[in-house]
């Protein structure tokens, strides 16, 4: 077991301030063990970033439920009433319209408008609710200052720790991630503002 | 699942047999298939008696007809939807489900009994279909006028067999009693007559039934009717049995040709699978009211017919389950994809079933209304309410909805005691929604009724189905412990 290179120079460069600390893996394993003691020493704003999703991480990092689902769900049922109401609106009330015979208000022929209103709300309140959950959209992230970081995309898994996190204390944090059996760990500056 | 699991549980795919994937010692499931053997017996021996000790024409034999072939489609649907989930597994190579798979097996291989179990259907279709008599048997035209009753439907279709037949129908003793079950019309040998009332489009709308009648007579008649029973329950057997066979025989040889012929085998057999239920269920269930017709009624069989297969499937499991066996093997994942299935099929199902009632509700065209007819607006004859409406209504109450916002939580997916509450909910509605297009062709009593005897013989029936599926399961392993694709179902996880 060799000990993990460090990549930053223990004084901040001028102006910026440090973001966070990255730590690279070799293997999915390590990465996903390391996420664990993470999640058990406290740690609640840290992330993985891997070439491929790992089975087990949401439970390691400690992510509790996407709150998504009911903002589908929400946005649906916006759809289905929405649907519903505009309808019975035109159709039934301000310009009633005899068709086919049958009455101005038949639901059955509201219910097709009803299923695409539910599906399209569905569908924007999933990907936008994501944009969201996700704060995107956002122009840069300190982690892009890493020139490591590049291999998340091929063949590296990383975890970053966010200096946000309460528990967050540099040395004490290195330490931690340095026995994770890192292939290395990076402090990672970004402009102060 | 933590890796650590997972880790603990990869290597027993190669030595995966054992006595968590067999019933054996005290395991109550080794005796029941004695229970539901001697349940079967009774229950279709009740039934039949039923049948039998009324007359020939009377209102007993007739509802015996009608609930027995109520319970051999519920049965049956159940066995072929558990077909098509093998096939959809072989075909898609699926490596999450192959633990789940041979419970689908077991219920595939029961499809050699079905044949046994059809044959009072066939002793009965004279009394349940209003086509079969009509035509070569003018001897008994007069009795079944008589049973024929209360909707105007299945009248024209008697007046069509007439025409079709006999061109001088108008000398038929039959339609005068038939026409007096209408109404005031004592005339019944003037055809246009009929309780609909007197509009002038009657005669045009009856002429386009006697016409559409005689269209389907090369499909509905005897040789071609009892050619095709044979030719269904000849590739039900064969898809069944073979599914079922082949995989049972990996066990021992633990090869990659098994495998691989059954994905072959899955292309054809997703083709004859197909082909048969729809016909099948416009043989046995659409021509019970032969003029009307849907070119979705196929589809809808079969997605009511699996979704009810994946209740049974995780209902069986579960219960396995709480015997003590499979409990590492069907895991809480296994049940969430098959939750996942179950509620994504019985979405479909509305779906389908929504579209065929709106395109028939939009169209309004007299030879296919009536189907919806029968099953909303009051009694025409009685003008009392017969109803059918409140069973309509809780299809989609029940079928659907309630299903719909039950189950589609991942989290209650994931909790195998609700998972199996949303399953028996959904079994329950398929039940009912056969008993929805089925029952309401019953020609004696117009009403809603549930008679002991409906109940007497789908327990019948269906004891005798699963004392053979149940008898299977004592025999072999309870997941396929020769498939190349085992490992990766035991360490399956939802990502």
């Amino acid at each position: 077991m060799s000990s993990p290179e460090y990549r930053s120079a223990a004084p901040p460069p001028a102006g910026k301030r440090l973001a966070l600390l990255l730590a690279e893996y070799a293997t999915p394993g390590e990465c996903l063990h390391a996420a664990e003691k993470l999640r058990d020493a406290g740690y609640s704003k840290f992330d993985s970033h891997t070439p491929f999703p790992i089975h087990g991480m949401d439970k390691a990092i400690g992510l509790p439920d996407s709150k998504l689902g009911f903002l589908v769900f929400a946005g649906g049922l916006t759809g289905t009433t929405l649907a519903f109401t505009m309808m019975m609106w035109m159709n039934g009330v301000d310009y009633p319209l005899i068709i086919g015979g049958k009455p101005a208000t038949s639901i059955p022929s509201m219910i097709p408008i009803m299923f695409e209103l539910t599906v399209l709300l569905s569908a924007f309140a999933a990907v936008f609710g994501m944009f969201h959950l996700n704060r995107l959209p956002r122009h840069n992230h300190p982690l892009f200052e890493s020139e490591n970081f590049g291999k998340f995309s091929d063949d590296r898994f990383f975890i970053s720790v966010e200096v946000e996190d309460p528990k967050f204390k540099l040395d004490r944090t290195k330490e931690l991630l340095s026995k994770t059996h890192p292939a290395s760990v990076e402090e990672v500056y970004e402009e102060a503002q | 699942m933590t890796e650590a699991k997972t880790a603990s549980l990869a290597p027993s795919a190669k030595n995966a047999d054992g006595p968590s994937v067999r019933l054996q010692g005290k395991n109550p499931w080794l005796n029941a298939w004695k229970i539901a053997l001697g349940v079967g017996i009774l229950g279709v021996g009740i039934s039949i008696g039923a049948g039998a000790m009324g007359g020939e024409h009377s209102a007993l034999h007739e509802r015996f007809a009608f609930s027995y072939l109520f319970a051999f489609q519920v049965t049956l649907s159940i066995a072929l939807g558990s077909v098509f989930f093998i096939l959809i597994q072989h075909l898609s190579s699926a490596g999450w489900s192959v633990t789940v798979r041979r419970t689908a097996e077991f219920l595939a291989s029961g499809l050699v009994v079905m044949a046994v179990l059809f044959i009072p259907v066939w002793l009965c279709k004279g009394t349940l279909y209003p086509w079969w008599n009509a035509e070569n048997a003018p001897a008994e035209h007069h009795a079944s006028n008589e049973v024929v009753g209360t909707t105007t439907l299945t009248s024209h279709q008697t007046h069509g067999d007439d025409q079709v037949k006999e061109p001088e129908h108008g000398e038929h003793a039959g339609q005068g009693e038939h026409a007096g079950h209408h109404g005031d019309h004592a005339e019944g040998a003037v055809k246009h007559d009929h309780a609909t009332g007197h509009d002038p489009n009657d005669e045009a709308l009856e002429a386009e039934e006697h016409h559409l009648l005689a269209k389907k007579r090369w499909w509905l008649n005897h040789d071609f009717f009892n050619g095709r029973a044979v030719l269904y329950f000849l590739v039900w057997a064969f898809l069944g049995w073979t599914l079922y066979k082949r995989s049972v025989d990996q066990d021992k040889a633990k090869d990659f040709k098994t495998t691989n012929f059954l994905k072959a085998f899955s292309t054809i057999g997703t083709i004859l699978f197909a082909l048969s239920l729809t016909f099948a269920g416009v043989d046995w269930i659409m021509s019970l009211q032969p003029m009307w017709f849907s070119t979705i009624f196929g589809v809808y069989l079969f997605a009511g017919s699996f979704v009810a297969a994946l209740a049974t499937i995780i209902l069986v499991t579960l219960g396995l389950r709480k015997s003590g066996v499979l409990l590492k093997e069907i895991t809480v994942e296994h049940y969430h994809d098959l939750g996942k299935l179950m509620f994504g099929f019985n979405v479909f199902w509305a779906y389908i079933a929504f579209s065929q009632m709106m395109l028939i509700w939009y169209a309004g065209l007299p030879e296919e209304t009536p189907f919806y007819h029968i099953r909303w607006f009051t009694d025409e004859v009685h003008h009392k309410a017969s109803g059918w409406q409140t069973v309509s209504l809780a299809l989609l109450g029940l079928h659907f909805a309630a299903p719909f916002v039950f189950l589609i939580s991942r989290n209650i997916k994931r909790r195998l005691q609700l998972l199996g509450v949303g399953a028996a909910l959904i079994l329950t509605m398929h039940i009912v929604d056969i008993y929805w297009l089925i029952f309401p062709n019953l020609r004696e009593r117009f009403e809603v009724s549930l008679l002991w005897l409906d109940i007497a013989a789908l327990i019948g029936v269906a004891s005798l189905y699963f004392a053979f599926v149940l008898h299977r399961m004592t025999k072999n392993a309870l997941i396929p412990i020769g498939d190349p694709r085992l490992a990766r179902a035991l360490t399956f996880e939802n990502a």
